[in-house]
């Protein structure tokens, strides 16, 4: 009966609901997640494994995939870069203010909570557009790993396994298959890397990745360039 | 009317000490509250809980301590409902601190001397700021205008690692101290002790026992 949001304007701003209860907006938002390059987190019980691909324009020299955001915690996003980085800028002034308040590193679930707050505030005023990306935070907090995902209405998943980005769902089917809540480090990196290749359209010899990966045992965000990745798969 | 004028209408007489034992961390107070010359109460409260694991001495302006209190109380309580965990006492202190620093650098600080004691998964803690919002980590401290006769028993006193009831007869000896030297201080003494069980205000007949007076 509501085929055609559009006829009616539905689509037209975030703070509008379709007579079917969706926000248009909010749906358009996640298809451009689908257009940006894949990522995808893997937590097991010593590690979190965050890693995207990075891809590569003629000429153009490929931009970061995975950030730090603050010692402890690390993040990746699919979808319009430039939306990404004003997030992420916005994820680390939020983990310096936690500092700064408390004396003490952000809880990576406070993190979540506060970026998700921050995404929802854009469903619901008029005038502003919801950010075009989906965001992973990956964490190793008081000694437990933590994987979240938050999408562009601000909602917040913890997930064991995830992938975000385009061909997304190909990706997952790896991560179905192969997770394991016990996997070792190799094998968690392994792993995000099959992921990621199967996400990929071109050939996957091409695949070039940048990942982040903190361990249990320090806590410390440690990103790894598609050389470092060799080095450990051939190992 | 002068400044001075003002001050001696202010009720801030008293002492405060704030000490650190092997399991818990103490706070005790007396009860008067003094305007100039005036005894004003004779049952002021000068140790309020902050939670169930934290308390806070409070020396100087009533109304600001007060104010500092019902704002730290409020903020506890968000912090415990949305993050479903108590803070440690650091960050307690650190939310008071930032409080003092900030009415500070707006020209008016904050006329009080405080202490907060509580413990946590990391064990007894005792801080103490001064008005410009500076923070130090003790293992025992005292406020308030008797706090020179208390910080004397204290420095001969103290010891590491003392039990609660070594901690508790150390704590009211000081403050004793300070009610028959200090005429703003007096009127009996409130104390608490903060444990792995959480805070707990002793009796009139407890505080008697260990030597304090009413």
């Amino acid at each position: 009966m509501f085929s055609q949001p559009s006829q009616f304007g539905y689509d037209k701003a975030t703070v509008i609901f379709s007579p079917d209860g969706r926000i248009i907006q909010v749906e358009y938002a996640r298809e451009a997640v689908k257009m940006g390059s894949t990522a995808v987190g893997i937590k097991t019980d010593q590690y979190v494994v965050l890693a995207g691909q990075k891809r590569t324009f003629e000429l153009i020299e490929s931009a970061d995939k995975v950030f730090k955001i603050d010692d402890h915690i690390a993040s990746t996003f699919s979808g319009y870069s430039a939306d990404g980085r004003a997030l992420l800028q916005r994820a680390r002034i939020e983990a310096q203010i936690e500092r700064i308040t408390y004396g003490e590193m952000i809880d990576p679930e406070v993190l979540s909570e506060k970026i998700g707050d921050y995404l929802q505030s854009f469903t619901q005023y008029g005038g502003v557009r919801p950010f075009g990306i989906a965001v992973l935070f990956g964490s190793v907090y008081e000694r437990e790993p933590s994987l979240y995902f938050i999408d562009p209405g601000g909602a917040i998943f913890s997930c064991l396994a995830t992938a975000i980005g385009s061909n997304e769902a190909a990706a997952k089917e790896i991560l179905k298959k192969g997770y394991k809540k016990n996997l070792a480090k190799k094998a968690a990196i392994k792993l995000a890397i099959d992921a990621l290749k199967a996400a990929i359209e071109e050939d996957e010899t091409k695949l070039i990745a940048e990942m982040a990966i903190i361990e249990t045992r320090d806590g410390l965000v440690q990103v790894l360039s598609q050389k470092d990745i060799d080095e450990i798969l051939k190992a | 009317m002068q400044p001075t004028d003002i001050e001696k209408q202010l009720a801030k007489g008293t002492t405060t000490v704030g000490l650190k034992c092997k399991d818990c961390a103490i706070l005790v107070a007396d009860m008067r509250a003094s305007m100039g010359n005036l005894v004003a109460s004779d049952h002021a409260k000068k140790v309020h809980q902050l939670n169930d694991f934290s308390a806070i001495t409070i020396a100087g302006l009533v109304s600001d301590a007060q104010y500092i209190i019902d704002i730290m109380q409020a903020q506890i309580r968000l912090f415990e409902l949305d993050r479903k965990r108590r803070p440690k006492t650091s960050m307690i202190a650190n939310l008071v601190k930032n409080m003092l620093y900030g009415q500070y650098r707006a020209y008016f600080p904050f006329y009080v001397q405080l202490i907060v004691g509580g413990w946590d998964q990391t064990g007894p803690h005792i801080f103490s700021f001064d008005m410009a919002g500076s923070l130090s980590e003790d293992d025992w401290f005292s406020s308030g205008s008797g706090s020179p006769m208390a910080f004397g028993v204290l420095e001969a006193m103290y010891e590491k690692d003392m039990t609660e009831k070594e901690g508790l007869r150390v704590a009211l000896r000081a403050l004793k101290s300070a009610i028959k030297r200090d005429t703003a201080t007096g009127d009996g003494i409130r104390a608490v002790v903060i444990d792995s069980k959480g805070f707990r205000e002793l009796s009139k007949e407890d505080i008697i026992e260990l030597g304090g007076v009413i």
